[in-house]
């Protein structure tokens, strides 16, 4: 379980602050400490490919330890018509992430030279900046999808990243509870089906979704997609699935 | 010693609104051997001709790899050239290990400008003497760049700098359409060998022991040819016919005299003048 910021503490740490707000290091009431466990934070998030595209799904909790903190906050970024971003983890880590991917954005377009962001070149990027921050034991405190199409070679991208650096393509991903719980159910639906086509990897992605609410207290039924093909990025507004509980009494242990 | 009073160091105008010493380091690249460049649709080339100190030593690399998909010909301060290389090469390298694809050359270009226009405004140092022809493959097609001392760059189509290389502009502006047209690189490395032809001297001929050849394209990861790998085509363009070279001294004679004719009939020169705007106007001499 995550470290929990204690009020108490904190209060009495503040009181030992000069006015003017500066610190001073060698004389600070607490040593400089890294992130030892995120604090707003989003769960699982899904990848799937299709035949020319992605589509990448995030429900919309931000959660506070086991507490529904925020029930609709955006864990899906659109970068660019070629490149969406899915986080899991530490919402204010991310939040940094996106100010620096925006920045170079920015910078790309100011440049004028038709160079920027590819979902290949942002997955790449992000491995660096996250293995960078965790080689300093001070992690980013995320997990991520990145999905797009790849204008380079003409073909859907989709890849993962853990909050170690650890960087993988796949036709399916899942981060977090979700390897555990969708990941199976992507890598069944994509064997019965290597070829998905854009409705059924919809299908699936909601119902990875599902499976996941069903098992995860810190999700919910409040959803998003992205999807990109060719030339064309929309992340979609909030929706939300249906369940069906009926089944649960069966459950041992659900009462 | 001195041309004049405004050229000691690097910060100083001079009344014309010239910056001396910038343009002597232009002209260290003038010193420097032959490098053309070209590109067509889909690939650039570029040849330049190496010279060598002494019997006794190896001939001079003029060609350059910076990256899989661009590099430099250069002429001037090779030792200045090697400090830009290797700032290129750490360019390129950190880029593709961020980004995991190579770095764009307009991006590349950009940051070496940079790193270069400050050379021309301190006062401590001087800019650097060497001049780069790069070539090279990204998103936007094939690119040919030329680099100063000045730290202007220019995207072109055909180029070329060093020792007597106004003759490779001529030919190059002249066959324009026929090079760019080329299909092959073959056909696109024989018009960069004509180009370097046309630089070298009358009792010099294209050897593959003074030229080397660079290519780089779609799908062709930047090469340089050196030796045997160029014979073939040098061989071929050996046998056709060369460009009339008029004889260097003559001309320059017939040029003089011209000028000393004309200097008899016209008026005097004008006193020199300050080159400085002013917001007045200001008349002088017959001008009521």
């Amino acid at each position: 379980m995550a470290h929990r910021y204690d009020i108490n503490s904190a209060l009495l740490r503040d009181l030992k602050v000069p006015l003017d707000g500066r610190t001073s290091s060698s004389h600070s009431a607490t040593p400089k400490q890294h992130s030892q466990g995120p604090s707003v934070s989003g769960t699982a998030v899904i990848g799937v490919a299709f035949k020319d595209g992605i589509v990448l799904a995030a429900d919309t909790v931000g959660s506070y330890g086991t507490l529904c903190k925020i029930r609709t906050v955006p864990r899906l970024l659109k970068v660019n018509k070629n490149t969406v971003l899915a986080m899991s983890g530490d919402y204010a880590d991310f939040q940094f992430i996106e100010q620096h991917i925006g920045k170079q954005s920015i910078r790309d377009f100011n440049s004028d030279d038709g160079y920027e962001w590819s979902p290949k070149s942002l997955h790449s990027w992000l491995t660096r900046v996250l293995y960078n921050a965790r080689s300093k034991i001070d992690p980013l405190w995320n997990s991520y999808v990145v999905g797009g199409y790849e204008t380079e070679t003409n073909r859907p991208y989709l890849g993962g990243l853990t909050m170690l650096g650890i960087s993988y393509t796949s036709p399916y991903v899942a981060t977090g509870f979700g390897r555990f719980i969708a990941q199976p159910f992507l890598a069944d639906q994509v064997e019965k089906n290597p070829e998905l086509d854009e409705k059924t990897a919809r299908v699936a992605a909601i119902h990875a979704l599902r499976l996941l609410y069903y098992r995860n207290r810190e999700s919910s039924n409040k959803y998003q997609l992205a999807v990109v093909t060719k030339d064309n990025a929309v992340v979609e507004p909030v929706k939300e699935f249906e369940t069906a509980w009926d089944t649960a009494l069966m459950i041992r242990g659900y009462d | 010693m001195f041309r004049n009073q405004y050229d000691n160091d690097v910060t100083v105008w001079s009344p014309q609104g010239r910056l001396h010493q910038i343009e002597y380091a232009m002209e260290a690249v003038k010193q420097g051997s032959a490098v053309v460049g070209m590109k067509n649709a889909t690939h650039a080339a570029i040849a330049a001709v190496k010279r060598v100190p002494s019997e006794l030593a190896s001939y001079q690399k003029k060609l350059f790899a910076i990256d899989e998909h661009c590099g430099v010909g250069i002429a001037g301060l090779t030792a200045d050239a090697r400090t830009i290389n290797n700032f290129l090469q750490t360019e390129c390298l950190n880029h593709r290990y961020a980004y995991s694809r190579p770095m764009p050359l307009s991006r590349l270009v950009g940051t070496l400008g940079n790193k270069m226009q400050v050379t021309t405004q301190e006062e401590s140092g001087r800019p650097y003497g060497v001049g780069l022809l790069m070539i090279g493959f990204d998103h936007k097609g094939p690119h040919l760049i030329q680099i100063d001392p000045s730290a202007n760059h220019y995207e072109c189509k055909g180029m070329s700098i060093g020792a007597r290389s106004q003759s490779a502009r001529t030919y190059l502006e002249k066959h324009l359409d026929t090079y760019q047209a080329t299909q092959t690189v073959e056909d696109l490395v024989r018009h960069a060998l004509r180009a370097l032809r046309d630089t070298l001297t009358n009792d010099q001929e294209l050897s593959s022991k003074l030229v080397s050849v660079a290519v780089v394209g779609k799908d062709h990861p930047f090469q340089v040819y050196d030796d045997q790998l160029v014979e073939d085509l040098i061989s071929e363009v050996i046998k056709e016919p060369r460009a009339t070279v008029r004889p260097a001294q003559s001309t320059f004679a017939v040029q003089a005299e011209d000028l000393m004719e004309e200097d008899t009939n016209r008026p005097p020169p004008p006193d020199p003048e300050v080159a400085v705007a002013l917001d007045v106007a200001v008349h002088r001499g017959t001008n009521p």
